[in-house]
């Protein structure tokens, strides 16, 4: 019995410490407020681990936008190998910083007005992109294709945008999302890498930093799998439904 | 120092010590109670010690399954607001984790077994009690490489029960 008690009072006791991390909320709300020439988005999210609010606002333009259309359409004609493209198409797409120089100097203040650093600072990042709504973007009609009610983009090459488009359309699928949380984890220092599986038809968001759960082992590096598609997911959380870690592969990593 | 990540090691050592302490003890009171109720081994001798080690280490392979969908649902449930029902949550869903991986534990144990007296000849728990070392070692490893093979499939089904958040039908 005193054993049983022991272990609930160690249990309750690494409890309270790790709820007295929780930090105080932010009140605003999601808008997104156009003029003919740009776009003024405000972003609220949480943190799923312990409930910090975030609010954020950027400015998009319709002239960079149109832009950032051009700029990847004409990245993807230099690919060189269309088997499998993949890391090339990102690598590219990352290239071009508009999108991540958009969003990057209001999410350091964040971070440094509330002191937040490693995990934590990568969380905010990545759940700042799972709170937006998934939208497909894709290669082919979108009225052709069984999107379940969710918004689509249709005939965009590839089936990508690029974090610029990303941010101004706010739609972007898993691989679209993926390539924007690459650029900004990478800006902020972290170790990140891209990850696809082409037998699930998805990719995902993978971080070298110390957590618990599934990783993918390169170049000695544990890089823990990140579900960027809807909220809630941590690092280290692999879906029941994309659990075979053998159909996953590293298709970029960032080089330290 | 990030505290979150700190306490969450702490959290995986502290569950994975106690779990395996508490089950392990368990099943080695069980086996022997087993032993000495059906079979009437009074005294451990070395065939059916190699029989109990194969048991305990049967459920320490499929228990350690439950490790890791723990963790995961302890990070998921942090948002509940109350520590006291957080940590009744994580309690109630650790006890219902080991259950599962338990019972599919002794399950496997009791199937290869039986599976094994029933395509052989000969009565293996008389000859365990005999001191077959033999016999005991094949069954141990039936039993070892039965859970080996089973367990994959008992941490899916734990994971199912992981209050993971809903995904959107993804596409590239």
């Amino acid at each position: 019995m005193l054993v049983l008690l022991a272990i609930w009072w160690g249990f309750s006791a690494l409890i309270a410490i790790f709820k007295l991390t929780t930090r105080a909320n932010v009140d605003c709300r999601d808008r997104l407020s156009s003029s003919a020439e740009e776009v003024l988005h405000e972003r609220n999210w949480k943190l799923s681990s312990n409930a910090s609010q975030f609010c954020m606002s950027y400015v998009t333009e319709e002239g960079l936008f149109a832009l950032a259309g051009k700029n990847r359409i004409a990245s993807m004609q230099e690919i060189k190998n269309m088997r499998d493209p993949w890391g090339e198409v990102y690598s590219k797409l990352i290239r071009d910083r508009a999108g991540v120089a958009t969003i990057v100097d209001s999410l350091r203040f964040i971070a440094t007005d509330r002191g937040l650093e490693g995990y934590e600072l990568a969380e905010m990042i990545v759940s700042m992109v799972q709170d937006i709504p998934y939208s497909f973007v894709i290669t082919g009609n979108c009225e052709e294709y069984e999107t379940g009610g969710r918004p689509c983009v249709g005939e965009v090459r590839l089936g990508i945008y690029s974090p610029y488009e990303f941010l101004h359309t706010e739609m972007g699928d898993c691989d679209t999302r993926a390539v924007l949380i690459f650029a900004v984890l990478e800006e902020f220092g972290f170790d990140p890498a891209i990850i696809v599986s082409d037998e699930y038809a998805h990719a995902m968001i993978a971080l070298n930093i110390p957590t618990a759960g599934d990783f993918l082992l390169h170049q000695g590096k544990k890089f823990y799998f990140w579900e960027t598609t809807a909220k809630g997911w941590l690092a280290g959380m692999l879906p029941p439904s994309y659990k075979n870690k053998s159909y996953w592969k590293i298709v970029l990593a960032h080089e330290l | 120092m990030n505290y979150n990540v700190a306490i969450i090691g702490l959290i995986e050592i502290f569950s994975a010590i106690t779990i395996g302490i508490f089950i392990l003890a368990l099943t080695y009171k069980l086996v022997q109670w087993v032993g000495q109720r059906y079979y009437g081994i009074q005294d451990f001798n070395l065939a059916y010690s190699i029989f109990t080690a194969a048991i305990i280490l049967s459920v320490g392979i499929m228990v350690e399954g439950i490790i890791d969908p723990l963790i995961s649902s302890f990070r998921l449930m942090s948002n509940v607001e109350s520590s006291l029902l957080f940590s009744l949550k994580f309690f109630g869903v650790g006890a219902m984790y080991i259950a599962i991986a338990y019972t599919a534990a002794v399950l496997i144990g009791l199937i290869s077994t039986f599976l094994y007296s029933k395509v052989t000849p000969i009565n293996e728990f008389e000859e365990i009690r005999n001191n077959n070392v033999g016999v005991a070692l094949i069954v141990s490893s039936i039993i070892v490489t039965l859970t080996i093979f089973s367990k994959d499939g008992v941490k899916l089904l734990i994971e199912a029960l992981v209050p993971y958040p809903e995904l959107p039908p993804t596409g590239f």
